[in-house]
């Protein structure tokens, strides 16, 4: 595909570049480090794929777990990585070397998802055990675990102060829990209509007052969990078996959210308009996970391709027609 | 931004009551919390610090330089830096960011105390024993601070004033530019041990040895300008009638409401009075031994002590109960049974699409904020989490002398 196709059904987003992470199997999901000059990617081929931010080439792969990788999350000094594999295992990676320096264990079945605080020190990880656990990082040790759910947990994210912990699962619930103390704060389900679906995907606002969550009904919510309610729906997208991710894209006077789909494009949304701004088709496979820094934007699909984007600035005008 | 969803009845104590923790992390002989309350800077008597992570309670950092126990702690306001003083006659200022030492100062005999500028890590004051306490400058040049020896020194929240307390009982008052002494009052005869100031600079408290307590209120010095005009009025005394109890250690909580102090002997407990009535509200029961330095975390509600025989750190936090009904989203917590009356349309089955119908059209014009952030947590605490100590993942805590 050429760089025009994609700018003509975009207004946001500009192809920037692509590459092949050339995986051996499914990619599951690429994040960008925190000083913005590395992605990494992971894959059910066991191994995890460093290259770099500015033009796509690769830099090692790190090797060592024994089954599939499922989510990788950066340490905020953007020197080391954390894993979540089926191997029930989390590995603590120095990529600097590309070696394992910590493997945290005491899952019991496959771990789903693994998360930093932004100090560093701790590690939320969630699992198809039904569990969350709370790792002091430097010690390797599990200080909490929290079992409230009834089925596998997909996602979990941090507010940006750490002290709230948000999770989705398979049971159709979005828990939020104290970091501290590892209690349950808020439980929120949608089940208008009598049954809800399960939750793939939640992710807090910049602010942390909202939560994105993605459920398996195709649909994107934005929760103002204080006050238990659906506060903007977005459609458009299809979620039905695959976790796709989904990201905010930060600004003052338009933000926007993003999202992989199933159909094999990126999707963007005004957030407050709520109206798709761009659709933009990058593979054939599903597009499992979008990752941003600034106003660069990152997509991986189920079969390896990693596309780069810029984000537009929107201006006023652009907003008026929108709405 | 957890405290909102907590209950506010348990997460908005003033103060905590229950022993949650005890760390044996080294024989720790002094703490000291950094401003935001995220790490607790614990010295140890081989000369070592550690800093110990408030998440996790475990160590994050040890810091060698000193050779022998240490007296005294400080953090500076961001909570990049510390200021360590030791038995071994150095003064130190540790860079966390880079994990090193910037300044060493060394004197000809052992260091009381030390402390930086609230608003300046770059200026420190030192009380010597037997020596006249000294004022460190930007540049690292020393200042005779006073004329008289002293056994305190201590900064006034401003920044501006500088508090020392003498073994004759005066506590004088030095300002900061010219290093000239404004201000002088005898409150007793006996030394005075410690002093601290209130956060919001308006209250003082001294520990002297003479086992009572003083509460003194300090004039608001940005609008009195004239020493003077300056009347420190003692508020209240606290001491111990029946037992006479020498007070180790004494700290104010964040809005000054409460003070607490540390017993000598055989007491094992804390004290807690009331700053405005003085009266004594609490009595925190402890380990089974003698608590020396107290310190009271203000961002997260902990208090700290450290035990005489074993240095161990004991630590006292809130505990928040689980609320059942946060568990589920329609379950309530009620005091009483009540009478429950269905709403008219509760069990009407109305079908999925048009109920989703109503979902988006009620939400069609809000205006949603995803960026503000709040600038403060809901027990009015700056959400600012300052200064973080750089995690180095290789370091291994087991090993702590």
């Amino acid at each position: 595909m050429t760089t025009s196709e994609y700018d003509a059904k975009s207004s946001v987003l500009k192809f920037h570049f692509n590459l092949k992470t050339n995986h051996s199997n499914h990619s599951s999901t690429v994040e960008i480090s925190p000083d913005g000059r590395y992605i990494a990617t992971s894959s059910s081929d066991k191994t995890i794929k460093l290259f770099k931010l500015s033009d796509g080439s690769f830099i090692r792969s790190l090797n060592g777990h024994s089954k599939g990788i499922s989510s990788v999350s950066w340490s905020p000094d953007s020197r080391h990585i954390a894993s979540a594999s089926d191997d029930k295992t989390i590995k603590i990676w120095d990529i600097e070397y590309g070696e394992c320096i910590k493997t945290l264990r005491g899952h019991t079945y496959h771990v789903t998802c693994v998360q930093f605080n932004f100090k560093g020190n701790l590690l939320i990880s969630g699992s198809a055990d039904e569990a969350i656990r709370i790792w002091d990082v430097l010690n390797g040790k599990c200080l909490k675990i929290l079992s409230a759910h009834s089925e596998p947990i997909e996602s979990i994210d941090l507010c940006w102060d750490g002290t709230i912990i948000a999770s989705g699962s398979y049971d159709g619930l979005i828990r939020l829990f104290d970091t501290e103390t590892g209690q349950c704060v808020k439980t929120l389900i949608y089940d208008k209509g009598g049954s809800s679906f399960p939750v793939s995907y939640v992710k807090f606002s910049p602010n942390g007052r909202y939560l994105l969550a993605t459920t398996l009904d195709n649909t994107i919510r934005l929760w103002d969990y204080n006050n238990n309610r659906v506060v903007k729906t977005f459609q458009g997208a299809s979620f039905e078996k695959y976790t796709c991710s989904s990201r905010f894209i930060p600004s003052l006077k338009t933000p926007l959210i993003v999202s992989g789909s199933e159909s094999g494009e990126v999707f963007v949304w005004n957030l407050n308009s709520k109206s798709i701004t761009d659709v933009i088709k990058v593979s054939d496979s599903p597009v499992l996970h979008v990752d941003i820094i600034g106003n660069i934007l990152v997509s991986l699909s189920m079969d390896g391709d990693i596309n780069v984007f810029k984000v537009k600035e929107l201006n006023e005008g652009e907003m008026d027609i929108d709405q | 931004m957890n405290i909102s969803l907590l209950d506010p009845f348990a997460a908005l104590k003033e103060f905590p009551e229950t022993l949650t923790h005890t760390l044996s992390l080294g024989y720790s002989v002094c703490v000291k919390y950094s401003n935001q309350g995220n790490y607790l800077a614990s010295g140890l008597s081989s000369g070592a610090i550690v800093i110990i992570d408030n998440d996790t309670k475990s160590v994050i950092r040890q810091l060698n330089g000193h050779t022998r126990p240490i007296q005294s702690l400080c953090w500076s306001k961001c909570g990049r830096f510390l200021l360590s003083s030791s038995r071994d006659w150095k003064t130190l200022v540790w860079d966390l960011d880079k994990n090193e030492i910037i300044k060493t100062f060394k004197f000809d005999g052992p260091i009381w105390h030390s402390e930086f500028n609230p608003l300046d890590h770059n200026e420190i004051v030192v009380s010597l024993y037997d020596e006249l306490p000294v004022f460190i400058d930007s540049n690292n040049n020393l200042h005779q601070l006073q004329n008289e020896k002293v056994l305190v020194v201590k900064y006034h929240a401003n920044g501006k004033l500088i508090f020392t307390g003498t073994n004759k009982g005066v506590i004088s008052i030095i300002k900061r530019e010219g290093l000239e002494k404004v201000f002088e009052q005898k409150f007793t005869n006996s030394s005075i041990k410690n002093i601290v100031i209130s956060k919001d600079g308006l209250k003082l408290a001294i520990n002297s040895s003479d086992r009572i307590l003083r509460q003194i209120k300090l004039p608001k010095f940005q609008d009195i300008v004239d020493p003077g005009l300056w009347e420190l009025e003692i508020e209240h005394k606290y001491q111990d009638i029946v037992n006479r109890i020498q007070w180790n250690s004494i700290a104010f909580n964040d809005n000054s409401e409460y003070l607490i102090a540390s017993a000598y002997g055989s007491a094992h407990v804390i004290y807690m009075w009331e700053t405005s009535m003085g009266s004594l509200v609490k009595i925190l029961e402890g380990p089974k031994e003698e608590l020396v330095d107290i310190e009271w975390n203000t961002t997260k509600c902990i208090i700290c002590a450290t035990g005489v025989d074993s240095g161990i750190v004991y630590i006292w936090s809130l505990v928040v109960p689980q609320k059942w009904s946060s568990l589920a989203p329609d379950f309530v917590e009620i005091e009483e049974n009540i009478d429950y009356e269905e709403k008219e349309d509760e069990f009407d089955i109305v079908p999925a699409d048009e109920l989703n119908l109503k979902q988006l059209n009620e939400e069609a014009d809000e205006f949603i904020d995803v960026m503000t952030k709040e600038d403060k947590d809901a027990r009015g605490n700056p959400l600012d989490s300052g200064f973080i100590v750089p995690i180095d993942y290789n370091f291994d805590p087991s090993y702590i002398t």
